[in-house]
């Protein structure tokens, strides 16, 4: 099971925070929760909030609002709830795409390998207790991120995200 | 895994052919599963389906270009050793969503065949071979009854009935 990568993408349409994990983390290097949280370890290397993922992030943003679009239009008239959740994952033949998206807009996004099957319990718990905790909750992060280009700098956010998928 | 709909889209990204088929119902409840259990599709105008079509012919494309770094740097294409492989090597292959699941399955020539099913419960990935499977039949269907219609141009509209009856005794078996 590997992740590949991470972002965020706020109301706005804009990429608020990426997390790409260049170095596959070996399995045995991860055998300890703890060990993962005190050492650097091979999972944290990578490139945070990178300039070069601008263009990725856009077109990541675009494929999954189509496909978001389709699945709703296509969808039986269902409950409003279910619909706006109703795109789960998308999938080629080197990656899987998962996709949680909250009531108030915010796109979470995982990429990992074909045999990882369903992330949504772990993205839920993500924005459940990683984002409201330390950006929701913090008094000195933006309420909105409106302006392009700002993005989740929030050292404990980073850190946290860090070990959630370091130990999966 | 019921299979709901099936798509065939030009290399240029147009639909040239489009049908829903009936879900399988049960004979004792047949008016009562249409409506709860098994929810169909929502019927679409044509110029509708002309727009999903072309969506997500461009959405395919642009799912190869999100390829991670990681796995740009070491994995090398499998290979296909099965008859009829799937020329799809990094596009978009499989779609998830709560209602409904859509498989895509490219030739050669660059024709797209998809199948939209009924939510699996399945592994995924032995889904999407299964699905696959079924778009290749779709495909030798037709290879013989558009390919060698001597009236059909190529890229155009489907509109032959002997395609049409050979599809429906393949995938509804009637």
């Amino acid at each position: 099971m590997t992740i590949y990568s991470f972002w965020v993408f706020d109301r706005h349409c804009n990429c608020i925070y990426n997390r790409e994990w260049t170095q596959v983390v070996n399995p045995s290097s991860s055998t300890s929760a703890s060990a993962s949280s005190n050492t650097p370890t091979a999972s944290l290397t990578g490139s945070i909030n990178s300039k070069d993922n601008e263009d990725t992030a856009k077109l990541l943003f675009g494929t999954i609002f189509s496909l978001r679009n389709i699945s709703n239009k296509l969808s039986p008239s269902s409950t409003t709830m279910t619909s706006a959740n109703s795109l789960k994952s998308f999938a080629t033949t080197n990656y899987r795409a998962h996709y949680y998206e909250t009531a108030s807009g915010l796109k979470f996004v995982a990429m990992s390998d074909l045999n990882v099957k369903d992330l949504q319990k772990e993205l839920r718990f993500v924005y459940e207790r990683i984002y409201v905790d330390c950006v929701v909750r913090n008094p000195l992060c933006p309420v909105d991120f409106k302006h392009q280009g700002k993005k989740i700098t929030n050292g404990s956010f980073i850190h946290g995200i860090d070990r959630f998928f370091g130990t999966l | 895994m019921a299979i709901q709909s099936l798509y065939i889209i030009n290399k240029s990204g147009g639909l040239i052919y489009q049908t829903d088929f009936p879900l399988p119902t049960n004979s004792s409840t047949s008016t009562s599963t249409t409506t709860t259990t098994t929810p169909s599709l929502t019927r679409l105008t044509a110029n509708d389906y002309l727009v999903l079509a072309g969506t997500l012919h461009g959405v395919f494309a642009i799912a190869s270009r999100l390829t991670p770094t990681a796995v740009k740097l070491t994995k090398t294409p499998p290979p296909s050793s099965n008859i009829l492989p799937s020329y799809n090597n990094s596009g978009l292959r499989c779609i998830e969503t709560e209602q409904f699941n859509l498989y895509i399955y490219q030739t050669i020539t660059g024709l797209k065949f998809m199948i939209i099913t009924t939510p699996t419960v399945a592994d995924l990935n032995y889904a999407t071979d299964v699905a696959e499977t079924a778009m290749k039949s779709c495909y030798e269907v037709y290879s013989d009854y558009v390919m060698k219609d001597p009236f059909y141009e190529l890229g155009m509209p489907i509109r032959g009935k002997a395609f049409e009856r050979r599809l429906w005794e393949l995938i509804v078996g009637k």
